[in-house]
């Protein structure tokens, strides 16, 4: 599903060179649960940009759904990620004066689906994340867990391969955090990819492969047991 | 991408900042309500005049003495006289009929009232020449010039004054002393502004001229009408009189004007002086244009945030290019519309403060429409094409 060969990313600001990621070489398989540890600055978040669509490696190769993404266009990149990813963000990033439904209906709009089915479909993402008595509430009149949940559904809606997730729970309380991490579960049951940055021990109990960053490298990648219910 | 659901956000997203949305569009509002009202009342009072002018009757010529042919007084301004006519009448091939028109300070005065009028002394073809319909009664007759008979022929307005009794005709006045009798009223007529000078009117006292001349002691006239066969020898038949009259009194002593060339003059005055204002009108729309880019590129800054959340859930350049853009034209044109109603609002207070007809034409309507639609598309690409080409992580980083 996704497989990166010599990616390297660097910034350069001025005349310094700030190196992100050097030389990573990583594949991950349709259907893992992967959890990206490392301290702030070690390059996951860069990583994830990167196999997020968002920003393109200086230098090496990154397929995604065997299509060579390294030296696409930006609109491309843009239709890979509408039809291939999901985002869940540490912030939720809700558009504040959309209702939950209207909010889980714009990456529709950008696939091209039709107003009725919009509609059916972002409804069911809501009640698939337990939010379908929130139809219409706006941000505002939501909690933060309750956030987080639309934010999923609204990644979710487009049917991903593969969702990533920074720091998902980093704004919530435990409970709240359980809750959107059993969702990640349920969604990785059905076979979904999922990848998560995280600095939580109890969130990376999630995934069955926890890979850890240090100055732009990978220093470990370790299978673990999956923690149960 | 979708239209309807770029124009909901588009509302929406003015919606939420209503006021900051009233004041951009206040720029559009103006500028469009101004171009409404100066091509209206442009075309009103062009209208107007054209509508007095041709009033005054098809095919005509007239005749004045010059400014500078009294070398500055009035007292000295070169006449004209019945030989004048006379010599006009029967040199003049392509003159159909010509009168002259004398005005004369009076007091019109019967037993039931006195009322200070202007008389006017006319020729017999007066009637052909100005269109003097008689609703009752004659006109005069080759008798009455030929004696200088003391008859009238008065407007509406005069015999209702006058006179208590509905049949005038028969009846005597007199006017500064002398006794005159009404011949024949002429038929009513819808006044005009009295921009035209003059005009026949409701208040008219006509008598021939010969009996105003005899009155006055006076054989001198200083306005002659004419009227050419047709339409199309107006200007030889004004070039006729004038060289009549020069070949009498001297080169270059008159001023001989038709009703076409006058209805030209006042055409291109008024067209131009409609295009400069119009133009004016036009500034403040760009200036309004201005004040759209500038909220629109105030509003991508702030929404850089949201650029970047939809970026990430898959929108393409175009769609967010069409978004901005969509939002721009949105408030141009609601702008513009509100313009129109505006000024269209202000077209109907004025005609009916200034008695002009309301002349909204559709193509000004469309125009502000049009020049809305292009100030909104021209200053809302910039902000639009900037909120397009923001880069999505640096987009989602911004708080």
């Amino acid at each position: 599903m996704i497989s990166l060969s010599g990616v390297s990313k660097v910034y350069s600001t001025g005349v310094v060179e700030v190196r992100a990621l050097h030389d990573i070489n990583l594949s991950i398989a349709a259907g893992e649960f992967v959890a990206v540890t490392g301290p702030s600055g070690s390059g996951k978040s860069t990583l994830m940009n990167i196999i997020g669509c968002l920003d393109k490696p200086t230098t090496g190769k990154y397929v995604l759904a065997e299509r060579d993404v390294s030296r696409m266009t930006k609109d491309e990149l843009a239709l890979m990620r509408s039809g291939h990813l999901g985002f869940v963000f540490q912030s939720f990033n809700l558009l504040p004066r959309m209702t939950a439904l209207r909010n889980v209906e714009q990456p529709l709009i950008y696939a091209g689906v039709s107003r009725r089915e919009r509609r059916q479909l972002a409804t069911m993402a809501l009640d698939r994340v337990g939010l379908a008595e929130r139809l219409y509430h706006r941000p505002n009149e939501l909690s933060g867990g309750q956030n987080q949940r639309v934010a999923l559904a609204r990644a979710l809606v487009n049917r991903p391969k593969v969702l990533l997730a920074d720091e998902p729970t980093g704004n919530l309380d435990s409970k709240s955090s359980r809750e959107v991490m059993e969702i990640f579960s349920e969604l990785n049951r059905e076979g979904v990819t999922i990848l998560v940055v995280t600095h939580e021990e109890e969130v990376a109990a999630y995934a069955k492969r926890v890979i850890r960053f240090m100055d732009g490298e990978i220093v470990s990648d370790i299978w673990q047991e999956v923690r149960t219910r | 991408m979708n239209l309807l659901e770029n124009l909901l956000l588009a509302l929406e997203g003015l919606w939420a900042n209503k006021l900051r949305s009233m004041l951009t569009m206040l720029g559009i509002i103006i500028g469009v309500a101004a171009v409404i009202v100066v091509i209206a009342l442009g075309a009103g009072g062009q209208a107007v005049i054209l509508g007095e002018l041709e009033g005054l009757g098809s095919n005509l010529i007239w005749v004045f003495p010059r400014q500078d042919s009294g070398h500055g007084s009035w007292d000295r301004l070169v006449t004209m006289d019945n030989g004048d006519i006379q010599a006009i009448e029967a040199q003049a091939r392509y003159v159909k009929a010509v009168s002259p028109q004398i005005s004369m300070q009076s007091t019109a005065k019967t037993v039931k009232d006195t009322k200070d009028i202007s008389a006017t002394g006319v020729g017999k073809d007066y009637r052909e020449i100005r269109n003097v319909n008689i609703e009752s009664g004659r006109f005069f007759s080759e008798y009455d010039f030929k004696e200088g008979n003391r008859v009238a022929v008065i407007g509406t307005d005069v015999a209702k004054s006058l006179f208590d009794s509905d049949r005038v005709v028969g009846e005597v006045f007199y006017l500064n002393g002398q006794q005159f009798t009404v011949v024949g009223v002429i038929e009513e007529r819808k006044q005009g502004m009295g921009i035209v000078a003059n005009d026949i009117g409701n208040d008219s006292v006509l008598i021939p001229y010969t009996a105003m001349q005899r009155m006055t002691g006076d054989y001198g006239f200083y306005l002659l009408f004419a009227t050419a066969e047709s339409s199309e020898v107006t200007l030889d038949a004004a070039k006729e009189i004038e060289n009549i009259l020069a070949r009498r009194h001297g080169p270059n002593r008159f001023e001989v004007l038709s009703l076409e060339q006058t209805i030209d003059v006042v055409e291109e005055i008024t067209s131009i002086l409609t295009a400069v204002i119009a133009g004016i009108a036009g500034i403040a729309l760009l200036v309004g244009g201005i004040g759209i880019m500038n909220i629109m590129l105030v509003s991508v800054t702030e929404r850089t945030k949201e650029i970047g959340i939809r970026q990430a859930i898959g929108a393409k350049r175009r769609d967010l290019l069409y978004q901005f853009l969509i939002e721009a034209l949105v408030l141009s044109l609601i702008g513009g519309l509100l313009g129109i109603l505006v000024g269209a609002g202000l077209v109907k207070l004025l005609t009916i403060l200034l008695e002009l007809p309301s002349l909204i034409s559709v193509s000004s309507i469309l125009l502000a429409l049009s020049f809305s639609f292009v100030v909104g598309m021209i200053f809302g690409v910039y902000p639009a094409s900037k909120a397009s080409k923001l880069d999505p992580i640096e987009a989602l980083r911004y708080e």
